[in-house]
């Protein structure tokens, strides 16, 4: 099988693990320059090939393309199986803690473009466990585009407590739960790639 | 006090295909009507709504805008015989009384389907009041039955819109305004029909 990521040593992991547990406001984790650049380029142009369909309801306006489960595409089969394989489920359940089901995952890519935007919300949907974006795009804070995160009070999201702005190679994800509040903020000129899927539960 | 309502929608002929053109839509009845009021009271209530002192509301699960509770001289006008005769003869029920509220949206406002603000069934009034909209700047209001658009209502300054909601799935929601809108708020005037 293809590889994507490097080895990470168990020091590594404890290190991600604590970071992942640690993190505010609620448990997530940003890696940057994650996957091998040349191989997720090929992902990326890939990925430019698939038909995007927008999709536009009161929570959000933005483009995606059907689940990569669908594709014929060669090298987006290829990470998509890499994604759901036991060896990567591994890795993310040594930094989550959590148990994960190998073999399962749903993966989409998703384009942001001029005013598109996701508006707050937790992602709970039976068996989510972690919630995953993979950006292509670099976005600065004035292009809008960012995932906030945000606190809770009451069950209800309060402030944003952390804001993660797409760059190429940024691979982000956080545990899903009743108070993972989070938004994609509106897009300001420019398009915002990305891969984007849940980890689900054992 | 005449002349608050276009002359033109005073005639009965006129509110008769208004009320066939209300009914012709059976599973969300509704009715946009442009140029409404009278231009120069159109300019003097908005005027005086646009004066009003609103409140913010967040709760980013179902909305974020600012509102507030029309009373006083802009209710009065409001409840204007000619107006309230002209919504008994449209949607075949005497109208005893409009309760408004003022809605202002600007950019990163919205209001999102929600289970718990499920309305009860009833007669929606909504005097549009944004002039200079960007087209492109979202902030259209929505009504759905169940996951379908039923209806799209783009924003038009000095139009009425009156929609019947039969039953709880039939719900509205006011798309996201985005960065076209720039400092151009949409403002809608609400009213319960009593």
């Amino acid at each position: 099988m293809v590889q994507y990521v490097r080895d990470y040593s168990d020091n590594e992991r404890t290190k991600l693990k604590k970071e992942f547990l640690s993190a505010k406001p609620f448990h997530n984790l940003v890696l940057d320059g994650f996957f091998d650049s040349s191989k997720l380029k090929k992902v990326f142009q890939a990925l430019l090939k698939e038909p995007f369909e927008r999709k536009e309801a009161d929570l959000f306006d933005l483009c995606q393309t059907q689940d990569l489960e669908t594709s014929e595409d060669k090298a987006l089969i290829e990470f998509r199986d890499y994604l759901r394989a036991k060896e990567f489920v591994s890795f993310i359940e040594s930094i989550t803690g959590l148990n994960l089901r190998a073999g399962k995952i749903s993966i989409a890519g998703s384009l942001y473009e001029d005013g598109n935007y996701l508006l707050c919300h937790d992602d709970q949907l039976e068996g989510r466990k972690i919630a995953f974006m993979i950006y292509f795009s670099d976005l600065n804070i004035r292009d809008g585009g960012s995932l906030d995160l945000f606190s809770s009070s009451k069950g209800k999201p309060k402030d944003i407590v952390k804001s993660i702005q797409p760059k190429f190679n940024r691979f982000a994800f956080f545990e899903v739960s009743k108070t993972s509040f989070h938004q994609v903020r509106e897009v300001i000129g420019k398009q915002r790639f990305a891969i984007g899927g849940w980890f689900y539960g054992r | 006090m005449v002349g608050n309502v276009n002359e033109v929608y005073l005639r009965l002929e006129i509110v008769k295909q208004i009320r066939d053109q209300f009914l012709s839509n059976k599973t969300i009845p509704s009715v946009h009507l442009h140029e409404f009021l009278d231009k120069s009271f159109y300019i003097l209530l908005r005027k005086e709504i646009f004066g009003l002192k609103l409140k913010n509301e967040i709760d980013r699960l179902s909305h974020k805008h600012q509102s507030g509770k029309i009373t006083g001289e802009i209710n009065n006008l409001l409840n204007d015989y000619n107006l309230l005769n002209f919504i008994s003869l449209v949607i075949g029920k005497h109208v005893r009384k409009i309760d408004a509220t003022c809605f202002s949206f600007g950019t990163g406002d919205y209001t999102v389907l929600n289970d718990l603000g499920k309305e009860k069934p009833g007669i929606d009034f909504v005097l549009d009041l944004t002039d200079d909209w960007n087209k492109d700047a979202g902030g259209q209001i929505v009504y759905t039955e169940n996951k379908g658009d039923g209806l799209v209502v783009n924003p038009i300054g000095n139009s009425l819109l009156l929609v019947q909601r039969k039953n709880l799935h039939v719900r509205r929601f006011v798309k996201y305004v985005n960065h076209h809108a720039g400092k151009n708020k949409r403002v809608l005037v609400v009213g319960k029909i009593l």
